[in-house]
C-alpha cells in the first residue's frame, strides 16, 4: 500500500500528470441559466439562502458500476463526491470538501480507527501560520465548534497514520470546495451516517488529479 | 466475472439511452459540476480493475483522466511501478489498455 502513494508521487514528479489543472466547482443558476463559480463566497451565500448545500452535494443513492466490494469508500476529489459502495451497482454518494491547492493527495488507504466527537489538535505548521489554531495547540475538545465535527475516521496506510481523516465540520457551507488541509470533510449528518456504515479496516480509494501534492509522513 | 459485469453495465446504459431525448435537459437548480471534465470515478476504477487482470499488476490506481470525445475517456493508471493508459466509454466498455 505504502508504495502506491510513493509511486504516484514519482509519476507526477516525472511530469506524467496534468498538474495545475483547476477543478473548481460550478453551480447552475436557474435565474441566469448559466453555470457560475462555486467559490467560498458563493457557497456561503447559497447556504444562507437555501439552508443547505446544493442538491447534488446532498446524500443520495446513485448508480455506481464497480467491482469494488460493498463497504469500500471511493473519493472523487475533483468532483467533491465520496461514494460508499453498496453493491448491485449502487453507492451512497455524499458531498465533500477536499484539500485546497497544495494540499491534495491520492492513494489507497484504509480506515485505521474511528472516533466520535474527536479532539482536534492542529499540526505544528498550522499552529505556526494560524493564530486561531495556535490557541488549541494542546488540543480542542470535541463539540459543535470543533473543526472535526461529529465524527472522524482516521486514514492509515498499512499501520501508519497518514494524518488525513474523513471528518465532520463546523462549516457546513464548505462542502464542494477545495478548502481543507488535505482532510476529507463532510456535513455532520453525513459523516454520522457514513460512520455508522463503515467498519475499521474499510478500504478507501482517493482519486485526485495532481496527486503529486501528497505529502506523506 | 468482468464480462458479466460489462453486459449488465451495457444493459443499464441501453436502458438510459432509450429514455433520453436528443437534446440534453437543462440542469436542475442545485446541480453542480467540476470545471474540468474527468472520467466518472466508477469508470476510472473499472479501468484499474481490468488493468490488474490484464497486466497482472497490483495496487493499480487511476492518477489522471480526461474526456477525449463525448462519451469516451482516457484514464492514466499507476500500475505495478509503471504506468498504463486505458480508454473507456460511458457504457463501461473498455476499448483498450496499454
Amino acid at each position: 500500500m505504502r508504495s502506491t502513494i510513493a509511486r504516484m508521487a514519482a509519476l507526477a514528479g516525472a511530469g506524467v500528470l496534468a498538474l495545475g489543472i483547476a477543478h473548481a466547482t460550478e453551480v447552475f443558476d436557474p435565474n441566469t441559466r448559466t453555470w457560475v463559480p462555486y467559490d467560498p463566497g458563493q457557497a456561503i451565500r447559497y447556504y444562507k439562502q437555501h439552508g443547505q448545500v446544493p442538491s447534488d452535494f446532498q446524500r443520495q443513492v446513485v448508480t455506481f458500476r464497480t467491482a469494488e466490494k460493498p463497504g469500500t469508500i471511493v473519493i472523487d476529489a475533483n468532483k467533491h463526491f465520496l461514494y460508499l459502495v453498496l453493491g448491485d451497482f449502487k453507492a451512497m454518494r455524499y458531498g465533500i470538501g477536499v484539500g485546497r491547492d497544495g494540499f491534495g493527495w491520492a492513494g489507497i488507504v484504509r480506515v485505521g480507527r474511528k472516533t466520535e466527537w474527536p479532539t482536534w489538535t492542529p499540526p505544528a505548521e498550522m499552529v505556526a501560520r494560524d493564530p486561531k489554531a495556535a490557541k488549541w495547540a494542546n488540543g480542542m475538545p470535541g463539540g459543535v465548534d470543533n473543526p472535526l465535527g461529529a465524527r472522524a475516521m482516521y486514514l492509515y496506510e498499512g499501520n501508519q497514520d497518514t494524518i488525513y481523516r474523513i471528518h465532520g465540520t463546523n462549516e457546513p457551507w464548505s462542502i464542494g470546495l477545495d478548502i481543507s488541509s488535505g482532510c476529507i470533510r463532510m456535513n455532520n449528518d453525513d459523516v454520522i451516517d457514513l460512520y455508522e456504515r463503515v467498519p475499521v479496516g474499510a478500504k478507501v480509494i482517493v482519486l485526485m488529479q495532481g496527486a503529486a501534492l501528497y505529502r506523506g509522513v | 466475472m468482468m464480462k458479466i459485469w460489462l453486459v449488465a453495465a451495457a444493459a443499464l446504459s441501453l436502458g438510459a439511452c432509450q429514455s433520453s431525448s436528443t437534446s440534453a435537459p437543462e440542469p436542475q437548480s442545485g446541480a453542480v459540476r467540476a470545471s474540468v471534465v474527468t472520467a466518472p470515478a466508477d469508470l476510472q476504477l473499472l479501468c484499474a480493475t481490468e488493468a490488474q487482470t490484464r497486466l497482472g499488476a497490483s495496487d493499480v490506481l487511476p492518477v489522471s483522466s480526461s474526456q477525449t470525445e463525448p462519451g469516451r475517456y482516457t484514464v492514466l493508471l499507476s500500475a505495478g511501478g509503471g504506468q498504463a493508459s486505458c480508454v473507456v466509454t460511458d457504457e463501461g466498455v473498455i476499448e483498450s489498455i496499454a
